[in-house]
């Protein structure tokens, strides 16, 4: 069981096989950034950007609600004018998340809908950045 | 800092907002909506305030029967809402879109 959502996230992500380490709000300070050898990627997860409780609820039901979570996919851009980007990783990011149920959440969890997703070059830090916004229905 | 930004998935994932209203409905009734947004989203944004310049741009505008609300500075805005590798994201517009969503 975890203590956290983003800790959820990240047991549950890192077990998919996608060859990524998560982090909750940021990396360690030991971690090497993605756009050095071994150009490993990593995801960040930011909990809790927004929560909306659903309204209309008998008071003997448990509360639930929509807390919108933020991942950032770090993955290097270029070595050499050749493209370190993973051709597949952003949509097997995706492909994980959506539905995903999180059972070692530390609340029930309905589902996980991906509401959009953002692709940004950072040319200065020879970084490609993909900010996933995801909704998690779970109780509160 | 440069970014940029392949699509413009920013502006318009924020008409999520407005899914569900029938095509029949008043724009005065979007438009009602995207004020509410527009004002929590200024709201939140007074947060992280350092020249105002942010929350001045948010604004709310309208083609036709379409409502938008954001911001025209682009890739400020975009670094503010999505975060930077050297700085975390200090999202202003989802935050108030989720809350004015039904």
């Amino acid at each position: 069981m975890s203590l956290t959502l983003g800790g959820a996230l990240k047991a549950y992500l890192e077990g998919q096989g996608l060859g990524i380490a998560v982090y909750t709000d940021a990396p360690p300070s030991t971690v090497i950034p993605p756009s050095k050898a071994p150009y490993k990627p990593y995801v960040i997860v930011n909990e809790d950007i927004g929560l909306k409780l659903d309204s209309g609820k008998a008071a003997d039901t448990a509360l639930t609600g929509v807390e919108l979570v933020q991942l950032d996919l770090w993955q290097c851009f270029r070595i050499l004018d050749k493209s370190k980007e993973s051709p597949t990783l952003a949509d097997a990011l995706t492909r994980a998340l959506q539905s995903a149920r999180l059972s070692t959440a530390p609340s029930l969890i309905y589902g996980i809908k991906q509401q959009g997703r953002v692709r940004t070059v950072e040319r200065d830090n020879n970084l490609i950045h993909h900010a996933y916004t995801i909704a998690v229905l779970r109780e509160v | 800092m440069s970014v940029t930004l392949d699509d413009s998935a920013f502006l318009a994932g924020l008409q999520r907002a407005f899914e569900g209203f029938e095509k029949h409905e008043i724009p005065a009734h979007k438009l009602k909506v995207a004020g509410e947004i527009r004002d929590r989203a200024k709201q939140i944004a007074e947060a992280h305030r350092l020249t105002g310049e942010t929350i001045d741009s948010i604004e709310v505008t309208q083609e036709g029967d379409d409502v938008y609300v954001g911001t025209d500075l682009g890739e400020k805005a975009i670094s503010e809402e999505f975060g930077t590798f050297d700085q975390a994201p200090r999202p202003f517009m989802r935050p108030a879109e989720l809350e004015a969503s039904r």
